[in-house]
């Protein structure tokens, strides 16, 4: 089963002055289990597609098939429940929606929410907690004790806890200090290996490049590409002109090559980089 | 009068101003079926009772009116006397709730205060005033509400005065950790 979106337009206050079309005839189709990025300018388009996911926004035209569910713009918000058990969102800042007594309690929300029984949803809780990288001793204390890093964890693991099917991140890691943010990010590759579907919103082209192997570029309410990061980045002059950035792998490429240093312009990743490098650099030396 | 009428901090005007905002937004929504609608406004008259105590929170009503007013519109044009109404309710609430224990009877009694005084008294004198309408008529037209919806209110304030409390001892040790 695959995540598809056919022809999906999306008008914000339609038929009012205030009219704003922000999705223009989108289509594209996602593999499940793949871990996905969407990227694109400020204002492009990328969070309203992610409220699309689980039918906080129902499109004004199109139809999207996800999680065994079929949306369109007459969808009621009836039986909705069991489509976000399955799709969940990861608000940017999440940690604003804490609000319970203690942190285990917090994290017991969602499941509880979605009918697992307390026992269920108490032993779910303490083995999120943990997951995400937080000490036992965290749980009893109220999560306004807690510093904005362990906020952020505990609010990710209240929506990580029921274990959906998929999983929308908007700017997940935005904030955190660089050590927290790789510990998030392979806490959602891990999860998406464990057969999870992972959507992830961001602005930062070096978190694609690493994890992510499927890329949404919107710009302007259009869906502008759709394809690997190889691909989406494997042309700067392109990227350029739709004032997208370069991972900084690429950036460091191009500057060698413009150096005469011959070396693959594509190669994503810092690793990559380094070991082309050293490829190079042994093979000059043996010659 | 000193636990009553405190000077505020440059802090507190802002935390004041920022649940008037609050009073505003929450005035905007309500819940239930059309013949008995429950506005979530008291739901800020509570919290501006709870923090500010009944003369700022009279304040704060006061306040919340005139710029709801300023950005929604009143129904049926402006008239000072709901200013009025809106500025007693916080001040009873924070009669009963401000720097005071939770306590179930204070719920009742404040409740039913308020919706006795504020909602069926003045409301009904003002409506009186301003449409001429004969009193009995504009009571009876609004009772069946008023009736029903002060117990669900009851509920509501009972959990909201909870969360609330969460926030105010929040907002005491920071303030016992600035001093």
């Amino acid at each position: 089963m695959s995540i598809k979106f056919e022809k999906v337009d999306y008008i914000y206050s339609p038929k009012t002055p205030f009219e704003k079309k922000a999705l223009d005839n989108v289509s594209f189709e996602l593999k499940e289990n793949s871990f996905v990025a969407i990227i694109g300018h400020t204002g492009s388009g990328k969070s309203t597609l992610m409220q699309h996911f689980n039918a906080l926004l129902k499109p004004s035209a199109g139809q999207i098939n996800i999680a065994g569910f079929t949306l369109n713009a007459q969808t009621s918000n009836k039986h909705l429940k069991k489509l976000r058990e399955k799709v969940s969102l990861v608000f940017q800042f999440p940690e604003a929606q804490l609000f319970e007594s203690t942190v285990l309690k917090d994290i017991e929300y969602g499941p509880k929410n979605f009918g697992y029984s307390e026992q269920e949803a108490s032993e779910l809780a303490k083995k999120w907690l943990k997951k995400v990288g937080l000490p036992v001793s965290v749980g009893e204390r109220s999560p306004f004790d807690l510093s904005g890093g362990q906020m952020r964890r505990v609010a990710i693991a209240g929506v990580m806890a029921y274990e959906p099917d998929i999983l929308c991140l908007d700017e997940p890691a935005a904030g955190l200090d660089p050590h927290g943010k790789q510990e998030m990010f392979n806490l959602f590759k891990q999860y998406q290996k464990e057969g999870h579907t992972v959507i992830l919103v961001t602005h930062n082209m070096d978190d694609v490049a690493e994890y992510a192997d499927d890329v949404l570029v919107l710009e302007k309410g259009k869906l502008l590409r759709h394809g690997t990061p190889g691909e989406i980045f494997s042309n700067s002059e392109w990227l350029l002109q739709h004032h997208l950035a370069m991972p900084t792998a690429n950036l460091f490429a191009k500057k060698l090559v413009e150096n005469n240093l011959n070396i693959d312009l594509n190669p994503l990743t810092i690793d990559r980089l380094a070991n082309q490098i050293e490829q190079k650099l042994v093979k000059e030396n043996n010659e | 009068m000193k636990k009553f009428f405190f000077k505020l901090s440059l802090q507190e005007l802002i935390f004041l101003a920022l649940v008037i905002a609050i009073k505003i937004i929450l005035g905007r929504f309500s819940f239930g079926p059309t013949y008995v609608k429950v506005g979530l406004g008291f739901i800020g008259s509570v919290a501006l009772g709870y923090f500010f105590g009944p003369v700022w929170g009279a304040v704060g009503g006061g306040i919340s009116d005139l710029v709801s007013s300023a950005l929604f519109g009143n129904e049926g044009g402006f008239f000072i006397g709901f200013t009025l109404t809106a500025m007693l309710a916080p001040m009873i609430y924070g009669a009963f709730f401000y720097r005071k224990p939770i306590k179930i009877w204070r719920i009742v009694a404040a409740s039913l205060l308020v919706t006795i005084f504020v909602n069926i008294l003045l409301n009904t004198i003002w409506l009186h005033f301003i449409y001429k309408m004969s009193f009995t008529a504009a009571l009876t037209a609004r009772l069946l509400k008023e009736i029903i919806v002060p117990w669900i209110q009851m509920i509501i304030i009972f959990f909201v005065l909870n969360g609330l409390q969460r926030v105010n001892e929040r907002k005491e040790k920071l303030e016992k950790s600035r001093m």
